[in-house]
C-alpha cells in the first residue's frame, strides 16, 4: 500500500525537502453529488454566470466578517508564517504556505475590490480552489506565527463558502452535513443503530467489570446532557473513550444521558464557513439540552466539537442560559472528569497503564482557539493533569511541534477522506517526525489525544510511515483503564 | 497664488491634494475595519480574559513585534531596527524643522541643531541598509523569492529610493548647498501648513526626496502598508475570551444570513 504515495522522510530536525510550487496541485477531494447539494441550499453544480454569483458572496462575506475584511488588505507577505504550515512541511508546495493559499483568494480580492494587481475568476483558478484550500486543515498555526494575527484559517473557511455558494461541494463535508441534519449525526447512526450499539457496549461493560455501567440515551431529566463526537459510538479506539466516559459518570453518580437528536459534537459546517448551517448544527445541541431538561452540557473529546461549543454557541444561538446557573456554558469532558477526581470520587490505579509510556498529542482545535474549565491554558493542563493521575510513565513531546505550537494531525477540517490520502500523508509529517523522535528517545509507545478526527487520522496514517497503528488512545481510553470500579 | 513660480505651484496643488488622500484615505480604512461585524469569536491562544489583557496584548504586539519574534528571529531584529529607525528619523526631521524656525530668527543657529543634522543621516543609514536586507530577503531566501509579488518590491524600492534622495542631500552636495536651501524649505513648509504659499526650493535632491515621498503617501493607504491601522483590527487578537460578555453583545440577534 505505501508505494502508491509520497512518504515523507522522518527526520530528527524538520526540513523541507524541496520547494517547488504547484507540485501538489492535483490533489482534491471528490466533489458532491447533486443529491447532497440542493438539501443544503447549494447549487447542483457550477452554472453559467457563476463568477457574478462568487462576487456577491465574496462582497457579502467581506462586509460581514472583519477577520476576512482585515486579513485581505494587511498581509505584507513577510514570510514569517510562510514555513509553519504542516501541509507546506509535508509537500513544499509553496501554495501551502499560508500567505500562499491565502493570495489564491486575496488576488481575486484585489481584482475585485482594490485598485492593485489581480486576477478575476476562473475556471483555473477554482481548479487550484479545489486542490489547495482543501489543503488546510484550518489549524491556525499560522495565525499564531503571524505578526498581525493573520487567520488563514477564516481565509479557507471563505474560499470554501463561495465555492460551495456556486456548487462546488465537496462529498465528505456534505455528506457529513446532511447526514447531522437528516439523522442527527456525521455516520448516520439512526436511533436504532444507536441503541444496539449501545446495548452491546453495556453488556461488554457488564462482561468485563461485572458492574451495571449504562449508556443512557434520550432520557429527560438527567442531569447532564453529553455530546460526544459519534465516532465514539462506533470507531476504534474511539469507543474506548466512550466507556470511559461511562465508567466517569458511573462513579460520579451524577447522572446523564446521551441523546440521539444531537449524538454528534462535530460541526462540519463550520469547515465550509456556512454560517447558517453551522448554527443548525449547533442549535441542534442546544434544542437538545432543552428538551431534555439538563443542567449542563458535556462536550466529549473532540477538538472541533469543542470549539463549536464553547466559541460559536454563544453568538450563533445565544447563551445557554435555561442550564444550571454554575454551568452556563458546556464543559469539556476532560475538565468534568477532573472535577470528579479532585472530589476524590474516583479510585485510581495508576499501575494499570504502567505498560505504557505515554506522550500527549495537542489538538489545534483546543489548543489555539479556547479555553478548558474556564482557567487560561487548562486546554494543555487538564488533560495532563489527568494524564498525571492515571498513569506513571509520560513524556513531553518537542515543544515546538506541540501545546500552543501544536502540528495538526493533518486531517482536521474535513480532510478526513480517503481520496485525498496524500494530502493527509503530507499533513500529518511533521506531528509523526515529533512522535517517532520521543519514540526514538523515550521509547514511548502511546500517544494519548482528545480529538475524534486525530485518533482516526493516526490511526490510518501511522503505519504509512511505519509505525504502529496500536499506538493511539484517547484520554478516557487511560482513564478507563485506571478506574477502579 | 501667482507670486510663486510654476514648479512650485505644481508642489503645492499635489501636496495638498495628496494630504487630502492620505488622511481620507486612513479614515476610510479606519472606519470600515471599525464598522464591519465579527460574530464569532476567534480569539487566538494565548486569549486574555479582560479587556485590559487584550491592551496588554496588543501593546507588547506593536511595540516589541513580539510574535514576529516568537515565530523568525532575524527577520524581528531587521524589521524592528527598521521601524524603530524609520519612527526616529520622522522624529529627527520633525525636530530639525522646529529648531530651525526657532533658532533662524535670532541669526544663528544652536548646537543642538547642529548635531540633529548628523543624527540623522546616521539614522538614514540605518533605515537604508535594512531596507536593502529586506529587499535581498525578498531575492535571496527562496520561500519568501515566491511569495513576493510586485507589490512588495515596488514599496521597498520606493522607500530606498526615499532614503538615498534624502541621505544624498548630505552626501552629494557640499554642506554649504544644503545650508542655502534650510531657510527655503522652511519657510515653504511653514507656509504651506498656514495654507499661505510660497517657492519650493528648487535641488534636484530635494525635489527627487519629496516627490516620492508624495507619491508613497498616496499610495499607502491602498496598499498592504495600511497593516498599521488593521493590525488594531484584527480579530484573533483585539477580542477577549470571555463568554458572558458575548451573551451581553446578544450576537445571535443580528446574525446574518450568508
Ligand atoms: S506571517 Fe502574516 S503577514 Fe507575514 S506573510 Fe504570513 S500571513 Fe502575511
Ligand atoms: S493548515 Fe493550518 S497552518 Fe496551514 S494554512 Fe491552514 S490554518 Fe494555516
Ligand atoms: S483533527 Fe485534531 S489536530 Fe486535526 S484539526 Fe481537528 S483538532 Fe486539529
Amino acid at each position: 500500500m505505501t508505494e502508491r504515495y509520497r512518504i515523507p522522510i522522518l527526520r530528527d530536525k524538520l526540513k523541507v525537502s524541496s520547494i517547488l510550487p504547484g507540485i501538489v496541485g492535483d490533489l482534491r477531494p471528490f466533489s458532491a453529488p447533486e443529491k447532497n447539494m440542493i438539501p443544503l441550499g447549494f447549487p447542483k453544480k457550477l452554472e453559467e454566470g457563476w463568477q457574478q454569483k462568487a462576487f456577491g458572496i465574496f462582497k457579502k462575506i467581506l462586509d460581514n466578517n472583519k477577520a476576512l475584511k482585515v486579513f485581505m488588505d494587511i498581509c505584507v507577505r513577510c514570510g514569517a508564517c510562510s514555513d509553519k504550515c504542516q501541509f507546506f512541511l509535508g509537500s513544499g508546495d509553496i501554495y501551502n504556505t499560508p500567505v500562499g493559499r491565502a493570495e489564491l483568494l486575496r488576488k481575486v480580492y484585489r481584482y475585485y475590490f482594490t485598485n492593485l494587481k489581480g486576477e478575476p475568476f476562473s475556471e483555473n483558478l477554482l481548479k487550484k480552489w479545489m486542490s489547495y484550500f482543501y489543503q488546510c486543515s484550518e489549524c491556525r498555526r499560522c495565525a499564531y506565527f503571524c505578526p498581525y494575527g493573520i487567520d488563514t484559517a477564516e481565509i479557507t473557511m471563505a474560499a470554501r463558502k463561495i465555492m460551495h455558494e456556486i456548487g462546488l461541494g465537496v462529498k465528505y463535508i456534505t455528506d457529513s452535513i446532511n447526514k447531522v441534519l437528516t439523522i442527527g449525526n456525521n455516520i448516520g447512526l439512526t436511533t436504532k443503530a444507536l441503541k444496539s450499539t449501545i446495548n452491546d457496549l453495556e453488556e461488554e461493560l457488564k462482561e468485563d467489570t461485572g458492574k451495571d455501567i449504562k449508556i443512557p440515551l434520550d432520557e429527560v431529566g438527567a442531569e447532564v446532557l453529553l455530546v460526544p463526537p459519534s465516532a465514539d459510538f462506533f470507531a476504534m479506539p474511539h469507543m474506548e473513550s466512550l466507556i470511559g466516559y461511562a465508567k466517569v459518570f458511573y462513579k460520579s453518580g451524577i447522572s446523564y444521558t446521551v441523546s440521539s437528536y444531537a449524538s454528534e459534537g462535530a460541526n462540519f459546517a463550520m469547515f465550509i464557513g456556512d454560517y447558517e448551517l453551522t448554527k443548525a448544527l449547533n442549535k441542534r445541541i442546544w434544542d437538545e439540552a432543552k428538551r431534555l431538561k439538563v443542567k449542563r452540557v458535556v462536550i466529549g473529546e473532540c477538538g472541533h466539537a469543542w470549539r463549536a461549543a464553547y466559541c460559536y454557541s454563544n453568538a450563533m444561538n445565544g447563551p445557554f442560559n435555561f442550564l444550571d446557573n454554575h454551568f452556563q456554558q458546556p464543559q469539556h469532558i476532560c475538565e468534568f472528569t477532573l472535577d470528579i477526581m479532585n472530589k476524590g470520587l474516583i479510585k485510581l490505579d495508576k499501575s494499570a497503564n504502567d505498560d505504557k509510556i505515554i506522550t500527549y498529542h495537542d489538538s489545534c482545535n483546543p489548543a489555539r482557539a479556547t479555553k478548558m474549565g474556564n482557567v487560561v491554558g487548562g486546554q494543555f493542563e487538564i488533560p495532563r493533569q489527568l494524564l498525571s493521575k492515571v498513569a506513571n510513565k509520560i513524556v513531553e513531546m518537542d515543544a515546538a511541534a506541540n501545546r500552543e505550537r501544536t502540528f495538526c494531525c493533518g486531517a482536521g477540517a474535513g480532510l478526513l477522506a480517503d481520496e485525498i490520502m496524500q494530502v493527509r500523508i503530507n499533513g500529518a509529517y511533521p506531528k509523526v517526525n515529533a512522535i517517532n523522535n520521543v519514540m526514538k528517545s523515550h521509547r514511548v509507545n502511546t500517544v494519548a489525544m482528545i480529538c475524534a478526527i486525530c485518533k482516526t487520522q493516526f490511526n490510518t496514517i501511522l503505519p504509512y510511515y511505519g509505525l504502529d497503528r496500536d499506538m493511539v488512545v484517547g484520554i478516557h481510553q487511560l482513564i478507563s483503564n485506571a478506574i477502579v470500579l | 497664488m501667482f507670486h510663486i513660480n510654476f514648479i512650485s505651484f505644481i508642489y503645492v496643488v499635489i501636496s495638498y491634494i495628496t494630504f487630502v488622500v492620505f488622511v481620507c484615505g486612513v479614515i476610510y480604512k479606519f472606519l470600515i475595519y471599525m464598522k464591519t461585524p465579527q460574530f464569532v469569536n476567534i480569539v487566538l491562544t494565548p486569549s486574555p480574559t479582560s479587556r485590559k489583557g487584550v491592551y496588554c496584548r496588543m501593546l507588547s504586539n506593536i511595540i516589541f513585534l513580539r510574535t514576529l519574534f516568537k515565530s523568525d528571529k532575524f527577520l524581528w531584529l531587521i524589521s524592528y531596527l527598521f521601524h524603530l529607525s524609520f519612527l526616529a528619523i520622522l522624529l529627527q526631521h520633525f525636530l530639525r524643522h522646529i529648531t530651525f524656525d526657532f533658532n533662524s530668527a535670532g541669526g544663528n543657529l544652536s548646537y543642538f541643531y547642529n548635531i540633529l543634522l548628523p543624527i540623522g543621516f546616521i539614522i538614514g543609514l540605518v533605515v537604508f541598509v535594512t531596507l536593502l536586507f529586506l529587499l535581498f530577503r525578498r531575492f535571496f531566501i527562496e520561500r519568501v523569492k515566491y511569495i513576493s509579488l510586485f507589490q512588495d518590491h515596488f514599496i521597498l524600492i520606493l522607500l530606498l529610493s526615499i532614503a538615498l534622495s534624502g541621505l544624498s542631500q548630505v552626501v552629494f552636495q557640499p554642506v554649504g548647498e544644503l545650508n542655502k536651501i534650510m531657510p527655503e524649505l522652511d519657510h515653504y513648509f511653514n507656509n504651506l501648513i498656514t495654507l499661505k504659499t510660497s517657492n519650493i526650493p528648487l535641488n534636484p535632491y530635494f525635489l527627487l526626496h519629496y516627490t516620492l515621498i508624495l507619491v508613497l503617501l498616496n499610495y499607502l493607504p491602498f496598499s498592504k502598508l495600511i497593516h498599521f491601522i488593521g493590525v488594531i483590527f484584527a480579530p484573533t487578537l483585539n477580542r477577549e475570551d470571555n463568554f458572558s460578555l458575548e451573551n451581553k453583545l446578544g450576537m445571535q440577534d443580528k446574525y446574518p444570513t450568508l
